[in-house]
């Protein structure tokens, strides 16, 4: 367990903002307890202070896991975020995208979402921003990218997709060796 | 013996224009009867005999013109009388015989030269030409002659009383002005003196009509109306000024003044000869019977021209033909040929207070004589074709009421007008007497506006009255902005409302949306409700039916009378055509959004932003889905926080969005994120602005448009948390929790009220809610609430509880405000009860036990007396006006105590989760805690209470309380009454005896 390199930092962060934008300075300065991000066996987790001292007890072959885990750096050093960090995108996301419930299995079994199953979207999201997937109950299921601009949306014809599937809430059924 | 009259103005230029159209015409006419005298320098009357053939009576190929309009009218009768008066007073006529006959004022008689042109078009069918190109043109020819003429002669020409003296008497201008404003004072007292007596000379009136109904029925009702057109007008006119104040003096009242026999002797031919005569008697003064009192003079005068103008209106409504064609006896002001002419000849009359008069009394009298439908001229062509003599008289009476209203409006248009007009070099002529003047006619084209819409030059005194709502001077602004707003509201067919809304948004435009707001504001009242995407509809549909009815028509060309039924049909129907109102309504509509559309975007003078603003969330619901992106697209802009939009701006601003969200643009599936957070933020600073002193008045009414910002602002809040569903759970409790805060900071309980309304109502649409109301431990929340957030949803609001509403329930100094907060925690949890159990009676139930969940026992007392209280009265509200009916189970519970005499009733009532709570007697003993759960074990249910659904133990609990409270309350009350009436007898008694 180590803190990230200067490299490592600008990747992971890079990436939150494409989700959280402008709000990925909350997530860094809490106003209850302090957070910091750590990296252990190329996964990138998110820790308070308070449990990241204590986990410091610990061995590095007894640590499996602390905190909330990110996501993984990929062996061409790209990072990639867990579904297991959703949510805290899901409380600081700046652009959503709301699934109707007979378009929301589709999502959670890895499918990108199409225009006839879209609820509702965030108005003035750009191409390929990062949106956080909700269910009309407002429980968020994943995130991915949207594959139009908001304005372009209402225009697509039904099967044209919106969002394009990244990461979803089955995945903990379905990829649960590879999360832990 | 017969004579003619010619007079030629002494103005070089326009002269020769005139006077060469006038020998043509007259020449290819009627070549021997006229003659031409050349202008001396004092008196230029020349007279001839009337050679012609049948003299003036007989008929002329032309058909007789109108006083203003036509410049054969020149040539006049007059009559052997007048002659002789003339002769009689040929001091006095000689200073009036060598002006121009129409025009007192010079840019009148410019202007006169102008309509030798315009007069053909003017016939022409009755087309409408906007009266301001005219005005143009007048204005040119009226600056080339100011340029050439001095300004002392027009001042000379333009004083009232001076103008008969003989040369010797010079008055400078402040003095005439000083003059025409204490004559005015005294016309006040006048007025006010005469209207005292005209009450006690109500009864010889009824005589008098009583003999004239001998003579004429009818006569009588006319007269009537008039008197009560007057009073009408006294109505609209009483915040005016002082002109019109003695404007609105009786006639009958004032008739003291003239000769008692004028009043015997009118009927329908006397009436003439009376105006005459009071005319002839007010030119006839002089300065030395008066010896030398000018005043007193001028008084005298006002009085017979009052009684003058009376008459000719009473005269003219009597008979609206023969005033309007009839040549009266030679008298009038200028002798202008009929009874009508007269009354305009009184529009120039020298004095501006009988100018004023004149204009307020033809308000009345065309509004009485224009008939229901516009008139249309007859053509070349028609007037061809014989007809008979009646249909010639109504051609005749319909051509001569339309010159003469459209010799009216264009006066009034120049009078409303000039101040603006002058030249900036020119001295200012008695600036009181002409802003009267301009008031007045104002006054009068709004009025025309809204009673003669129908009627022809609508659009004339609709630009008029529009270019005066534009205009600098705010009260004539108002006045303008009211009364288009009248005409919109009236207008069903939608036409009209078009036709003001084009003219509007040109003017707007021409002006490039720098005028005042007041027209904008007029807008708001269009009626639209046809949908931009129904009108496109409707409009296909009449296409491919008109498209289909034309393939028909061609195929059986031998129905061709058919259509004209149709359209007559459709015209005899009355109501307004379905095709034409969409059509109409479309075209406005898009109008409007159009202008809105320009000011937000150049919003040169940010005063028109909320008026735009405010009109476009009128319209938003209406405009189809292609429109929608570009509001949107606006109002993001307004959202910028450097542009320090003002409140009720805002609020409109926020408004718009959502309405247009909701409506047409529910199919852009779009989350009107960036309204709410803004909306949210308008909380904060709605609940900021009631500390800071700087937004004091902001807080309450947004000053210029009066819109108070708190209706608006629920409304806001309504539409966005209650009228749609939020999806977003974190921003709804953001809401919920800033709400409380605001109902907190509120300094008003009526307020806060109102916010806690909102507040009750959110949780029954969102049971997520619930969870705010559980304490501190019960909750499973990450981080801490941070009220400081800019988005609702960063805030964290799931975090906190919802700790105001104690503090409301429990602290607040108003009963109502603590009633509402306990209200608000009922209904929280009886949301979340009815979501987990779906027990029938869990909900009802629930409020049964919260009944019972009061703040304390002493509170209990303290909240009886201040629910009567009456904030705004300081005082006790009617409470004891009836003490309340007891619940009818009252009654049962007394019966079954009655029936099992000696045995204790047993009472159960229904807990939360489905649990059943039983206590003895009437379950005043019962104890249960708000926040937490019942402990109470499920003993039975009362099979009664199941039965007996509209007699709910809650409500026989409240009314029995209800009905205690009140009795001792008034018992209280009386009491301290009691208490009170010792007091003030013990203090009198002091009085009394300090006194002795």
């Amino acid at each position: 367990m180590r803190p990230l390199s200067e490299d490592e930092t600008r990747k992971v962060f890079e990436r939150l903002a494409k989700y959280v934008g402008g709000n990925l300075e909350q997530l860094v300065n809490r106003p209850d307890e302090r957070y910091c991000f750590r990296y252990m066996d190329q996964r990138v987790y998110y820790v308070s202070e308070r449990m990241m001292k204590i986990a410091t007890n610990f061995g590095r072959e007894h640590l499996l896991s602390i905190g909330t885990c990110v996501g993984r750096f990929t062996k061409s050093e790209k990072f990639h975020i867990y579904i297991t960090f959703l949510d805290y995108l899901a409380q600081y996301a700046s652009y959503k995208v709301w699934v109707k419930p007979q378009s929301e299995m589709g999502f959670l079994y890895g499918n990108n979402i199409i225009k006839s199953g879209l609820g509702r979207m965030t108005e003035g999201i750009p191409q390929y921003a990062g949106v956080v997937v909700y269910s009309m109950t407002d429980i968020p299921l994943g995130f991915g990218v949207a594959a139009q601009p908001t304005d372009v949306c209402k225009d697509l014809d039904p099967g044209a997709n919106v969002v394009l599937h990244q990461g979803d809430v089955g995945e903990y059924l379905r990829v649960e060796d590879e999360l832990s | 013996m017969i004579l003619y009259a010619r007079f030629i103005p002494r103005f070089p230029t326009p002269c020769t224009v005139h006077s060469c159209t006038m020998k043509k015409k007259a020449a290819s006419r009627d070549q021997g009867r006229l003659g031409r005298a050349v202008p001396a320098k004092k008196s230029s009357l020349v007279r001839r005999k009337g050679p012609g053939p049948g003299g003036p009576g007989s008929a002329t190929p032309m058909p007789e013109q109108l006083p203003i309009e036509n410049d054969e009218d020149d040539t006049m009768e007059i009559h052997e009388e007048d002659r002789a008066f003339v002769e009689e007073h040929s001091s006095f006529a000689a200073s009036f015989l060598d002006a121009d006959p129409r025009s007192p004022t010079p840019a009148g008689s410019a202007g006169k030269s102008k309509r030798a042109h315009t007069a053909p078009e003017d016939n022409n069918g009755g087309v409408e030409v906007p009266i301001e190109q005219k005005s143009m043109r007048r204005k040119a020819s009226t600056l080339g002659w100011n340029t050439a003429r001095g300004i002392g002669h027009r001042v000379v020409k333009e004083r009232l009383p001076t103008k008969t003296i003989d040369g010797k008497l010079h008055f400078r201008l402040e003095e005439v002005e000083e003059i025409v404003e204490d004559t005015q004072k005294v016309n006040i007292v006048v007025s006010a003196r005469k209207s005292k007596e005209k009450k006690d000379n109500r009864g010889g009136e009824v005589e008098q009509g009583e003999e004239k109904k001998e003579e004429e029925g009818e006569e009588e009702e006319e007269e009537e109306e008039e008197e009560e057109e007057e009073e009408e007008e006294e109505d609209v006119e009483d915040d005016m000024n002082v002109a019109m104040h003695s404007e609105t003096s009786d006639p009958e009242v004032l008739g003291d003044s003239r000769p008692k026999n004028g009043r015997e002797a009118k009927n329908r031919s006397g009436s003439r000869v009376v105006s005459g005569q009071i005319a002839a008697e007010a030119e006839s003064l002089s300065v030395e019977a008066f010896g030398g009192d000018v005043r007193a003079m001028r008084r005298a005068r006002l009085e017979l021209k009052k009684t003058e103008i009376a008459t000719l209106c009473e005269a003219i409504l009597e008979n609206p033909e023969g005033g309007l064609l009839g040549r009266s006896a030679g008298g009038g002001w200028r002798g202008r040929g009929s009874r009508m002419g007269a009354l305009l000849g009184a529009l120039e009359d020298q004095d501006k207070q009988v100018q004023v008069w004149a204009m307020a009394s033809l308000v009345a009298v065309f509004r009485d004589l224009a008939p229901a439908y516009r008139i249309r001229l007859p053509t070349e062509k028609e007037l061809q074709v014989k007809a008979s003599k009646e249909v010639k008289r109504t051609q005749e009476y319909e051509r001569v009421l339309l010159a003469s209203y459209q010799a009216y409006l264009k006066y009034l248009e120049r009078t409303s007008h000039a101040g603006r007009a002058s030249p900036s070099g020119k001295p200012q002529v008695s600036p009181a007497g002409r802003e009267v003047r301009r008031s007045v006619a104002a006054k009068c084209l709004c009025e025309l506006l809204t009673a003669l819409s129908h009627f022809n030059f609508t659009t004339s005194v609709l630009t008029a009255v529009i270019r005066l709502g534009m205009g600098p001077d705010p009260l004539t602004r108002t006045m303008a902005g009211a009364a288009v707003r009248r005409l919109l509201e009236r207008d069903q067919q939608g036409d009209v409302s078009l036709s003001a809304t084009k003219l509007i948004c040109k003017e707007m435009q021409h002006r490039r949306l720098q005028a005042p707001e007041d027209m904008l504001r007029a807008l708001h009242a269009l009626k639209l409700v046809v949908k931009e995407d129904e009108a496109v509809e409707v409009l296909r549909k009449a296409r491919v039916h008109a498209t289909k009815r034309k393939s028909q028509q061609l195929e059986e060309k031998e129905e061709d009378g058919e259509s004209e039924v149709r359209t007559g049909l459709r015209e005899a129907e009355a109501r307004a055509d379905p095709e034409l109102r969409a059509r109409c309504q479309s075209e406005s509509l898009q109008e409007v959004t159009i202008l809105y559309f320009r000011v937000l975007k150049q919003a040169r003078k940010p005063t028109l932003l909320p008026a735009a603003l405010e009109g476009l969330s009128r319209v938003a619901h209406l405009i189809n889905l292609d429109t929608v992106v570009d509001v949107l697209e606006v109002l993001k802009d307004m959202l910028d926080p450097t542009r320090n939009l003002p409140l009720g701006a805002s609020l409109h601003a926020v408004l718009t969005a959502l309405r247009t969200l909701q409506g047409p643009g529910r199919e852009l599936r779009v989350d009107d994120k960036a309204f709410l957070t803004f909306l949210y933020q308008l909380l904060g600073r709605v609940g900021m602005g009631l500390a800071a002193d700087s937004h004091q008045d902001e807080k309450r009414t947004d000053a210029r448009s009066g819109v108070t910002i708190f209706p608006l602002l629920v409304t806001c809040l309504r539409k966005a948390l209650l009228e749609r569903r939020e999806f977003s759970l974190a921003r709804v409790a953001a809401f919920y929790k800033r709400l409380l805060g605001l109902a907190l900071q509120l300094t008003s309980p009526q307020e806060s009220q109102v916010v806690l309304g909102i507040v009750k109502e959110l949780p029954t649409r969102y049971p997520g809610l619930e969870q705010m109301l559980d304490g501190e431990t019960d909750r499973v929340a990450m981080g801490v609430y941070r009220p400081d957030a800019v988005e609702p949803e960063m805030s964290n609001p799931l975090a906190s509880g919802a700790w105001e509403l104690s503090l409301l329930k429990v602290h607040h100094f108003h009963a109502g405000v603590r009633r509402a907060a306990t209200e608000a925690i009922t209904a929280a949890t009886a949301a979340a009860a009815s979501t987990q159990t779906a027990t029938p009676w869990s909900s009802s139930s629930f409020r049964v036990r919260d009944y019972f969940n009061k703040a304390g026992k002493g509170l209990e007392k303290e909240v009886a007396m201040d629910d009567h209280w009456d904030f705004l009265k300081l005082g006790f509200g009617g409470m004891f006006t009836q003490l309340p009916r007891l619940n009818p189970l009252h009654a049962m519970i007394r019966r079954a105590a009655r029936e099992k005499r000696g045995q204790r009733t047993r009472l159960y009532f229904i807990e939360r989760y489905g649990n059943v709570g039983a206590s003895e007697g009437e379950g005043r003993d019962y104890k249960s805690q708000f926040w937490g759960e019942s402990t109470h074990s499920r003993q039975s249910l009362n099979e009664d209470l199941k039965r007996t659904e509209n007699v709910s133990f809650q409500k026989y609990f409240r009314d029995t309380r209800a009905h205690k409270r009140k009795l001792s309350l008034c018992r209280e009350l009386q009491r301290s009454r009691a208490i009170l009436k010792m007091y003030a007898s013990r203090h009198s008694q002091g009085k009394q005896a300090a006194l002795n």
